[in-house]
Parts: C-alpha cells; structure tokens; sequence
C-alpha cells in the first residue's frame, strides 16, 4: 500500500468521526467540515511523518486550527440565534431540544473550555492527552473542565436537562 | 443522560461528503505550494527558471537545494543508467525530504560539499533529527539534481548518478550569492543592464576566476514586461543574463531579516557573530514559527579568510551559508 492509498483508508475511517467532533466544536456544519477538511489536509502533508501516530496529530491539528480561526476571526465568536441546523440532526423528536440546547450551551462556553470539554468528554481523551495536545498542565486542564461543567449545568437552556 | 452520552449522540453525526477526500487532497496540495511558494525567494525562482532553461528546457519547476517537496514520482522506472563523473548541467539540488515539521534552532557546521547525496544526508539529518534511510541521486530531464530516498520511485526518464558523481563547489558558491539577498540588496524586477551590473557585482565580490558574464538576448517568446536574471552555468562556465517571465513579489519578512544582515557587508564579523546574529534576526523577524522551523544555517569553515561572507536564500525555506574564519 503506498503512503496515499494508507493515508486514504485511515481518513476515510476517521471522517465521520472527526466531523462530529468539529461541529461541537464550531456549532456550524459548513464550518465543521471546512475544519475536518484543513485538518486532514495538514495531516496528508504530514503522513510520512505522523503516520504511525495520525490520531494524535489530526486531533491537534484540529485544535490549533480552530484556535487560529478564532484568534483571527473573532466575529465568528457572536453567538447566532440559528445555531442548530434542525435538517442536520434528521430528528424531529423531542430530543432535538435537548440537542439544540446542549450545543447552544456549548458554544456560549470560551473557545478554550469548549475544546476541553469536546476532547475530555466527546474524544474520551485523558487529562493528560488534552494537556499534552492543548500544551498546558493537567491542573489547567482539571480546572478549566471543571468550570466548564458549572458553566454547562448552570446555563438557562440546560438547568432543567440535567445532561452533565 | 450524562455529558459523554450526550455529545456522542449520533444525530451529531455530519453526513461526509462525497467529494471529501477529493478536497482534502486538493488543499494539501495547496499547502504544500503555499509552504514553498511563501519563502521562495523571487531572486531563486528565477535562478531555478534559468536553470532549467539551461538544461534545455523552459520548465519552471522550482528546483532548489534544500527544498521541501515530496511529490510522490507516479512510476517505478526500469533501471536506468548510471553516469559518473562531473554534474555539470546545475547547480542547485532538489533535496527531496519528507515533508512535515522542520526543526531550526541549530547550525549545520559542514558547508555544501560536491556531493549531492552528502549534503542532503546533513540537511535531513539537521531539519528531521533522524538519520536518512538509503539515498539516491538522479538527473531529471531537465538537468536537475534531485535526491530521495531510494526506496521511493523513480521518474522514467530519471538519470542515476553513481556514487561519486559530483557538482562543482565554486559553482555552488558563486550561484549561492547569485541569489544572495544580503549581499544584492532586496529582490526586484532587473533591467538588463541591472542584471549585467549586479552579476558583475557578485563575481567580483566572491572573486572567483573565469566566470565571464554571457548576456543572452535571444529569448523571444516572452510576452512584456520582462525581468532580467542570472544564474552560474556549471556547464558553459559563465554566468548566464537572460531575460525571463518570473513575477516578483518580494516578502517583506524577508527583507526584515536581511537588512540587520547587511551591517556585515561594511563590519567584519566572525563566524560565531555572524551565527548570533543570523539567529537573532530570524527571532525578531515577524516570520510565522512554522517557517522558522524551516530555517537552515550551514557553515563553511574558511581559515584563510578574516571575515565572514553570509549569503541569504534558498526556496522553500530560508537558508543562510556562513563562510568564514572560526
């Protein structure tokens, strides 16, 4: 198997699973997938290098991606009255609701605490994993999750869901 | 429901796109041009142009020593043949690395030798921090010296270069401060004569003997307005003034780092200034970290000499040669 085609087969895997995480981070599906897209494309120029490690350095890649566009784009920071794209969910149940009122929720965290909270609690990786990947202690990383839970279970949209 | 439950959810889940793949394919590439294109110095692109012209062909491939690029060749060749003995067609070498975080901070204290498979083993072994796997060097059809690892694929029309095949290090000096953005000042759209009075500048400031100065001004396929440049012709032994169609646009990073550079032309400095100093203006410069990372300092030992001449280019990256007294 040549370097592309084993490039290939891993991001084809990982693709969906990137975007999900993505879009709790950015809130926006076209947002989500223009992330995944620049975050796999750096890992493509990067394969020789990280291919016996891609999770690690796709996962970072996105991180630092995303803090970039926000450094730059701070207008992307304003939270919008349209965040969920209902359509995309493909539910028309009562969940929704909750869904709609957790990535709200979400998005009205700091770019910081909401990547915390999507690494910690969506990617599943260790304190010590975010900390290395975020290039802060694990004390930060304790700190920050767990104000970002308080900040979450004492948002007005999610104090009668109980999700965290 | 808990929060890892919740953010799980699958109808988080982003339909993929079906051209996704496609895109990201086509925006890596794009970073791999914008990485080179962004630190290509218009001085080199031009010597590359006329490299390639020398060769005999109007290609503009950008072919620079220490260049990143890792285009991958399409198909295994059969074996062609070896040649040996002197490279003459160029000067610059393809360094063919994998592509991916460079690593700087450190000087590489073995200036160029005439080896190409030398000297990317100490390019690879000072930007990856490893040791390079088995190399190979080969003439592609327009005369340039590229070398990669040999494992990878070989163009069909690639030339091996046996063991021992070598290029001239005068020629490497000299094409060096060609493309020199210390010693010529900041990159520009030459006239002619501009063209012939700073080739005649850099040959007389390196002082290097039978280099004579060929101006061609026989290329007429070019649509106006034309820049004029140069380039050290291994082959002809001349250096080579022609007219060609690059554009210029010239970054004014680079010309941060150069300026505080220029004192050495006027100061002696010796090498371990020069390095110091070469240090402290890529620090102080605005260049983004990833480029920095991309820095190359090589040294030249030259104990005959008083001062160090510190000669800026490269393609790619920046990469400075220190030649001087310890």
């Amino acid at each position: 198997m040549t370097p592309a085609e084993e490039f290939e087969a891993w991001a084809t895997g990982r693709y969906g699973g990137l975007l999900h995480a993505a879009y709790l981070l950015t809130g926006d599906r076209d947002t989500a997938q223009d992330l995944v897209q620049t975050a796999l494309a750096k890992t493509q120029v990067a394969w020789r290098r990280v291919h016996t490690s891609p999770d690690a350095y796709v996962r970072r890649t996105m991180v630092t991606t995303h803090t970039d566009w926000w450094r730059r784009q701070p207008w992307r920071e304003r939270s919008t009255a349209t965040l969920i794209d209902r359509s995309a969910l493909g539910d028309s149940h009562g969940q929704i609701d909750d869904r709609d009122a957790l990535l709200r929720a979400l998005q009205d965290l700091p770019p910081r605490m909401r990547t915390i909270v999507v690494l910690r609690y969506y990617l599943q990786l260790t304190e010590t994993e975010c900390a290395d990947l975020l290039g802060c202690s694990v004390g930060t990383v304790k700190s920050t999750a767990s104000r970002a839970l308080e900040r979450l279970r004492a948002h007005p949209t999610l104090t009668s869901k109980e999700h965290c | 429901m808990d929060l890892e439950t919740a953010l799980g959810d699958p109808a988080f889940d982003l339909p993929v796109p079906p051209d996704g793949l496609t895109r990201v394919r086509r925006q890596a590439t794009r970073i791999r041009r914008r990485r080179q294109l962004a630190l290509t110095l218009p001085a080199v692109t031009v010597v590359a142009v006329l490299v390639s012209l020398l060769a005999g062909n109007g290609s503009s491939r950008t072919v620079l020593y220490g260049n990143q690029s890792a285009t991958p060749q399409p198909t295994q060749s059969p074996e062609p043949t070896p040649t040996r003995g002197p490279v003459d067609q160029t000067v610059q070498t393809l360094c063919d690395l994998p592509p991916g975080d460079h690593n700087s901070g450190r000087s590489d204290t073995d200036g160029p030798t005439g080896d190409p498979i030398d000297n990317c083993t100490r390019f690879w072994r000072y930007s990856l921090h490893s040791e390079p796997p088995a190399l190979v060097a080969y003439q592609d059809k327009f005369g340039s010296v590229i070398v990669q690892p040999k494992a990878d694929p070989l163009p069909s029309d690639a030339v091996v270069l046996a063991a021992g095949a070598t290029q001239s290090t005068e020629a490497i000096e000299l094409d060096e401060a060609l493309g020199d953005q210390i010693g010529l000042g900041p990159d520009h759209c030459r006239t002619r004569q501009e063209a012939i009075n700073d080739a005649t500048r850099v040959v007389d400031r390196v002082g290097i003997a039978g280099w004579p100065i060929h101006v061609d001004d026989g290329r007429t396929d070019l649509a106006k307005p034309q820049c004029w440049g140069f380039a050290a012709s291994p082959r002809h032994h001349y250096v080579w003034v022609v007219a060609t169609d690059g554009g210029y646009d010239y970054p004014a990073v680079l010309e941060q780092i150069a300026k505080p550079l220029r004192v050495s032309l006027t100061e002696c400095w010796s090498r371990a200034k020069a390095l110091a100093e070469v240090q402290s203006a890529v620090a102080r410069s605005s260049l983004k970290q990833e480029f920095k990372d991309l820095v190359y300092i090589r040294q030249v030992d030259e104990p005959d000499t008083k001062c160090t001449v510190i000669h800026m280019g490269g393609g790619g990256g920046i990469e400075f040669t220190l030649r001087g007294p310890v």
